[in-house]
């Protein structure tokens, strides 16, 4: 029965409920921070700047009180496929090219460039990995809305858009695992009636056809929820657009502005090297 | 804009971008196909928020289900496309144009023919999402141009039907339900 079971199969991170300096870091921070240090993985050259920028995510993960094996796991099940990549990328990719190829082989040509470019790519690739999967690790979904309000403030004319924002947010995390079970629910229902989910030896087509009597549903039942959702929020007087406060309030401390300060320091270094 | 719209549009745009991330997680957007790679449906939340309310709906869906692609490509990756797919510029940006083009297309010929605006608004749609994400991905240098146009015929054609048949299926029941008091639909679903 374990291929009915979408609610548990969901695979967005886990949240580690820890006590630590990065976790006690306010959500708008975390947030700041992940946009900037991952611009900065995306513009960085290999060395040295993707090499400091991977240990200073480990860093953070020691901080943090995170096993860095833990944290790159997810890579493990693809490794093959990043090698395959590999060797399309530096066989298959023509680029313009400077220079005799560093070896041959056959017909196969190595040229510097190519491996440099698989290089970096790769390299930006586990930076990332590692710098999301402590994001994940230690940011609550709550925080998630709480940062989204403080980031789109300075945006919102009049502070309408960023409690919108947060609010589409907290409604989009609470209905994640309810249509989970929802389309947990419509398979479950559609197989008891016959479909051969589960059993999948079957015709490509028959095995497409599947597929409409599970989503349509799983939409119409969404839309009708949204429907009952919108009602109920109107009938406890919801306004859009009013200004309102919130149970829990993050105060910025100390550590968090030098966190600030810091990631801003890293951020403009890695910049100017790049420009310069 | 009456306040019961505003919510309306809160909830429908945090509804659909959590069917979109549903839908990546479990692997019910993924239909499997002749060409060996999937077909994929997970944009099928921005077509419908984009044509039930509007650009900016569709949007921030499209913002939304690019997000938690990246986070899933980063956090726990399945093929070797996600290599890719932890760029922003790849993963993101075409799934925001998705709703505008889609919105754009379905206003175009909204007061002409609804027919033609509900089936053509979808498909227009998916080829945005297809063509910009393979081009991103072109641009990026993740594959080569021929592989590009190949996957583009291969899979970026019968994608967009199958976007365009479920958001058509969707929309015409949705709308046909009668929640809304007076639904230009109605005459679609009369046989």
């Amino acid at each position: 029965m374990s291929q009915f079971d979408f609610s548990s199969n969901l695979s967005l991170g886990q949240y580690e409920p820890l006590d630590t300096p990065v976790h006690r870091l306010v959500p708008a921070l975390k947030m700041l921070s992940v946009i900037l240090l991952g611009s900065a993985v995306l513009f960085s050259p290999l060395f040295p700047q993707l090499l400091l920028l991977f240990l200073f995510f480990c860093l953070i993960g020691w901080m943090g009180n995170l096993k860095i094996r833990y944290l790159m796991k997810g890579i493990r099940p693809i490794l093959p496929f990043l090698l395959l990549i590999g060797v399309i990328q530096i066989f298959f990719i023509s680029r313009q090219l400077e220079g005799d190829p560093l070896f041959s082989v056959w017909i196969f040509k190595i040229y510097r460039e190519d491996l440099f470019f698989t290089a970096r790519l790769f390299a930006r690739f586990f930076c990332l990995v590692l710098l999301l999967s402590i994001f994940t690790s230690v940011t609550p979904v709550t925080e998630i809305s709480h940062g989204t309000e403080a980031l789109l403030k300075p945006f919102g004319r009049k502070q309408a858009l960023a409690h919108d924002m947060s609010l589409v947010v907290t409604i989009t995390f609470r209905f994640i695992p309810i249509l989970a079970r929802e389309a947990e629910h419509i398979t479950k229902a559609q197989a008891s009636r016959g479909a051969s989910f589960g059993t999948w030896n079957m015709g490509l087509l028959k095995k497409i056809r599947l597929y409409i009597p599970l989503i349509i549903p799983l939409f119409i039942a969404a839309l009708e929820r949204s429907e009952i959702l919108v009602e109920a929020m109107e009938s406890r007087c919801y306004e859009a657009g009013a200004r309102r406060t919130r149970l829990d309030e993050f105060h910025w401390k100390f550590a968090d502005w030098m966190v600030l300060f810091l990631i801003i320091v890293i951020f403009s270094v890695l910049f100017l090297s790049r420009i310069l | 804009m009456s306040n019961t719209n505003r919510t309306r549009k809160i909830v429908i745009t945090g509804v659909m971008s959590a069917i979109s991330v549903v839908l990546g997680a479990t692997h019910l957007g993924f239909i499997p196909w002749f060409s060996g790679a999937s077909l994929t449906i997970m944009h099928v939340p921005v077509i419908i928020g984009a044509i039930l309310e509007g650009p900016v709906v569709g949007m921030i869906i499209g913002l939304i289900f690019g997000l938690f692609s990246l986070l899933q490509a980063a956090v726990s990756p399945t093929g070797p496309v996600d290599l890719f797919f932890t760029n922003p510029l790849v993963s993101v940006l075409p799934r925001i144009l998705i709703g505008l083009t889609t919105w754009l297309i379905y206003r175009a010929f909204r007061d002409r023919w609804l027919p033609l605006a509900v089936v053509s608004a979808p498909l227009v749609g998916s080829l945005t999402n297809t063509a910009l994400v393979l081009g991103a991905l072109g641009v990026a240098k993740a594959l080569p141009w021929e592989l590009i146009g190949t996957i583009m015929i291969a899979n970026g054609l019968p994608e967009a039907g199958a976007a365009a048949m479920i958001s058509i299926s969707v929309i015409v029941t949705w709308k046909s339900i009668g929640l809304k008091k007076k639904s230009k639909l109605d005459e679609l679903d009369e046989d």
